[in-house]
């Protein structure tokens, strides 16, 4: 089943004189339950195609269609309203709140969402805390944990609300490769039980490796589009 | 407690210095504000006081006769039932004394100067229960046979070289228009704070008065005193009350509340009140820089968290409400903290006081006052300073708050 659908997407950026064609004329469908890695050189396109993917950054010209919704006339409430439902993040440096426990990181979607009572949130942030191997640690603070379960505690928040979609740019970048292995590993295996789709642009070939699409980009091109059989 | 509030208030504790120092200014400013309004407001009651002890007293009353012609001075309009309206005075609510007495112009001499000065008619024990003149008197004061003594103002006393005990002679018209001159034994020189009383007043028994000018124990005037009240507010209603009740019973009475007697220096009070208002002003428009400063700088601080809620679907508004809310707390710390330590300056002006001639020596900058100067309690303008603290933070975080919201997404996260 398709959720998600870029026709023509091109986006522009005005730096000062000169406009740099970020993505240029990006066609992509993407399936419920895929795990695809966006890869390429440096300045290829690969956070600017994942900002407006999730409703970050629309594109200058081309359509977006998720789940057959049109977002291009979407006002900037209308998106921030369309993220809050169906898309999380996972960020490169994590970016917990740190005056946060982790219990309240993890909870904060729900929150934000304001769909769930009190007890409710606090269970599921819980379950979404066990799942990721950190039961115990609830009512630690980010900066007694280290970069890894920081990582697994913004796995938890990003999950937590199940989503449509987790979008995560580079989300081992800053992890050694035990760590990022690992998390990897985590984010696969929330894929296959729950059919999460998860999108994460990568420069690591053994991240790449785990995935079952690739699409590497190019100057704002896609220049390949692979996929591997599931194993 | 909402995640998004808790998030603001972690913040602010998590920056205790920064917060301190931004919070300090404000409770220095709004303390001051306090202080300084229990200081102005004690001065004035001070002065007030002194009005109303020295010659105002707290109602007065003449007939309407007499007033139309007051600045005359006349002998011709007396209060009639005077024992009525003394039992009537008397029985109303806090009223504590009355005392009688007569006003007439006279002339005041040594033999070589003559100087024109309004002569007081006073009854010396009734007057002591409601004018503190005796504690400004140097002298003897009046005796049990008063016919023939005087008490007057230091500088009619400097100017005619005289001193308690010696000799002076006093003329004026009397009741049924008659040249009278007589000869008085100084009993008293009184040094008060209001200089017209140093210039010009001669006080006289009834006693004397009915003799030197044939009063007959004319009076044409009552005096009352009024228990005392904290507030000046009150005062000034109390005093009204006994007016208005006098008017009432008594159609042919003249009489003034303090709201009349004091009507000019109560003008005065408003123009001050205005002065201490700019000084809140100026203090609290610094603590609001200090304020705008501290929220933007949590709000740099925090910039990728702002891409992070927002990208996790919060609301613009909920990201100003967030920033709004670190400067509230700012705001009600550094107020609460300045509203007390106002509370206790204050608590020492009312309790100790503060010694005016230990510092400033006898010269009190014009002000009818002197001795210790003590502090009164004014709630109003503890709530005023506390509300107006909290308004200032709440405003000076708005701009650095919608700069947070309107930060973009994509930007914010990118932000090291
Ligand atoms: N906000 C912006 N303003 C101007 N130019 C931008 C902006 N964001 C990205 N670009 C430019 O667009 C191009 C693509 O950038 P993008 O960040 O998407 O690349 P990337 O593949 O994520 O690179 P990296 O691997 O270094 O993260 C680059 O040339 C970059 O300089
Ligand atoms: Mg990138």
């Amino acid at each position: 089943m398709t959720i998600l659908t870029l026709k023509a997407i091109r986006k522009l950026y005005q730096k000062g004189e000169r406009s740099v064609e970020a993505l240029r004329g990006l066609d992509l469908t993407i399936d419920k339950g895929e795990f695809l890695a966006i890869v390429g050189p440096s300045g290829s396109g690969k956070t600017t195609l994942l900002n407006i993917v999730g409703c970050l950054d629309t594109p200058t010209t081309g359509t977006v269609l998720y789940d057959g919704t049109e977002l291009h006339d979407m006002t900037e409430r209308e998106l921030s309203e369309y993220r809050k439902e169906k898309i999380s993040f996972i960020f490169q440096s994590y970016n917990l709140i740190p005056v946060l426990t982790v219990r309240e990181n993890v909870e904060l979607p729900l929150v934000i969402e304001k769909k769930l009572g009190k007890a409710e949130m606090a269970s599921r942030a819980v379950d979404m805390i066990r799942a990721v191997g950190l039961a115990g640690m609830e009512d630690r603070y980010p900066r007694e944990l280290s970069g890894g379960q920081e990582q697994r505690v913004a796995i938890a928040r990003a999950l937590v609300k199940n989503p449509l979609v987790v979008l995560a740019d580079e989300p081992t970048a800053n992890l050694d490769s035990k760590m990022a292995e690992e998390i990897v590993a985590l984010m696969q295996e929330i894929n296959r039980t729950r059919e999460t789709t998860f999108i994460f642009s990568t420069h690591d070939a053994m991240v790449q490796g785990h995935a079952r699409r690739v699409i590497t980009l190019h100057d704002g091109s896609i220049r390949s589009d692979e996929r591997k059989a599931a194993e | 407690m909402n995640t998004i509030l808790t998030i603001a208030v972690r913040n602010v504790l998590r920056n205790k210095r920064r917060t301190v120092l931004t919070a300090i200014t404000m409770t220095a400013g709004i303390a001051f504000f306090i202080m300084l309004d229990s200081l102005f407001s004690g001065m004035d009651r001070g002065a007030i006081d002194n009005m109303v002890n020295l010659a105002l007293s707290s109602v007065k009353i003449t007939t309407r006769a007499y007033e139309a012609d007051h600045e005359a001075f006349p002998l011709d309009y007396g209060i009639n039932n005077l024992r009525d309206t003394e039992a009537f005075l008397l029985k109303q609510k806090r009223v504590k004394a009355v005392a009688p007495r007569t006003s007439f112009l006279a002339q005041l001499s040594n033999y070589e100067n003559s100087l024109p000065v309004l002569g007081i008619v006073v009854d010396p024990e009734k007057d002591k229960r409601v004018f503190t003149l005796a504690d400004y008197t140097k002298g003897p004061g009046f005796s049990s046979d008063s016919k023939r003594e005087i008490i007057l103002g230091s500088d009619l006393a400097k100017e005619l070289g005289v001193k308690p005990g010696d000799p002076i002679t006093l003329s004026a018209r009397s009741r049924f228009d008659a040249q009278n001159a007589d000869d008085f034994t100084v009993a008293g020189v009184v040094t008060t704070s209001d200089p017209t009383l140093n210039k010009s007043a001669v006080y006289i028994s009834f006693e004397a008065a009915n003799d030197f000018i044939d009063l007959g124990g004319l009076v044409t005037e009552l005096d009352v005193s009024l228990e005392r009240r904290t507030n000046l507010a009150d005062f000034v209603a109390d005093s009204r009350g006994v007016a208005l009740a006098v008017s009432t019973a008594f159609p042919e009475l003249y009489a003034q509340s303090f709201r009349e007697l004091g009507a000019g220096f109560l003008a005065l009070l408003k123009q001050k009140r205005s002065w201490s208002l700019m000084i809140i002003l100026i203090v609290l428009l610094i603590a609001a820089v200090g304020i705008v400063n501290t929220v933007l700088m949590s709000v740099y601080e925090r910039i990728r968290e702002v891409g992070v809620l927002r990208a996790f679907g919060l609301e613009k508004a909920e990201i100003v409400r967030m920033f709004l809310f670190e400067g509230t707390i700012i705001g009600l710390v550094g107020s609460i903290l300045g509203v007390i330590l106002g509370a206790l300056s204050v608590w020492y002006l009312t309790a100790v006081g503060y010694p005016v001639d230990k510092f400033f020596g006898n010269i009190s900058g014009g002000m009818p006052i002197w001795g210790t100067l003590y502090g009164e309690w004014n709630p109003g303008t503890m709530a005023f300073a506390f509300c107006f603290g909290v308004a200032t933070a709440v405003i000076a975080s708005i701009v650095p708050a919608r700069k947070a919201a309107g930060l973009e997404v994509t930007n914010a996260l990118r932000f090291v």
